[in-house]
């Protein structure tokens, strides 16, 4: 998986590519918690090109949205489609994201 | 490695396919997924990536949860199917595990981070199975004979 990480707008926006799966989550996950620990808590991940998350993937962007819930900022997800979108229904995750 | 046969039975011609592989570590695994997603769109292409999000479920479980020690263990993967069901078996020789759900229906447990793997599961197979020592997970989808595809 590609993954893209710029600031825009005081915000992290995450551009992902490809299939998401449990060694992309550890990788993720370091990098998006050394924005937070640099105080950044604002993140927008794009989904738009990623055609397959595991539940590992899937864990991971929870513990990101708890985080910063945590630090009271917000994490958005946009782009879901196909399997992805299905993944976030059938998990109900939908619920808990902001989905832009 | 994926094969083709037939072979005659009283009924007529009987076709199945099969494809199995064993890996010996996650990165194993990794290098080796391509390969099932692309066995799984001859076998059974209305269903290949609903099948294949349930065996990567699956034997990521393998490695996470049935086996601790990683040295001298291996996951094994077997497809087969004939015209009325595909089965998966995702087989380890670790020390098996006892497999835990989380429900996701209430709002407390979908904030958490893992568990999800058998509920994901569930959603895109027909039966889902565990052997007695936890070491083998047995996954069935129904297939309707008129679905052929292009696997024979």
């Amino acid at each position: 998986m590609k993954a893209d990480i710029k600031m825009i707008n005081n915000k992290v926006v995450i551009t992902l590519e490809g299939s998401f799966y449990v060694e992309d989550a550890l990788l993720i996950r370091t990098k998006a918690l050394s924005y937070f620990q640099d105080g950044h808590n604002n993140f927008l991940i794009d989904l738009s090109q990623v055609d397959y998350i595991d539940s590992s993937g899937l864990g991971v962007l929870v513990a990101l949205q708890k985080r910063a819930l945590e630090h009271h900022g917000a994490l958005q997800l946009h782009g879901l489609n196909g399997v992805v979108k299905e993944l976030f229904e059938l998990t109900r995750l939908n619920k808990i994201f902001e989905i832009v | 490695m994926f094969r083709r046969l037939a072979f005659q039975n009283k009924e007529g011609l009987f076709l199945i396919a099969k494809f199995n592989c064993t890996c010996a570590s996650l990165e194993d695994f990794r290098m080796a997924r391509e390969s099932i997603r692309e066995n799984l769109q001859t076998i059974c292409p209305e269903y290949s990536m609903q099948l294949f999000v349930a065996i990567n479920e699956a034997v990521n479980n393998a490695f996470f949860h049935g086996i601790n020690d990683h040295k001298g263990t291996q996951v094994t993967l077997d497809i087969n199917r004939n015209q009325q069901d595909l089965c998966m078996i995702v087989r380890h020789n670790g020390e098996g595990f006892t497999p835990e759900y989380i429900d996701c229906t209430t709002d407390h447990e979908v904030y958490n981070e893992s568990g999800r793997g058998l509920d994901i599961i569930k959603h895109y197979v027909d039966s889902l199975e565990f052997s007695a020592s936890g070491c083998e997970v047995i996954m069935h989808k129904n297939l309707n004979i008129s679905s052929m595809g292009g696997v024979i």
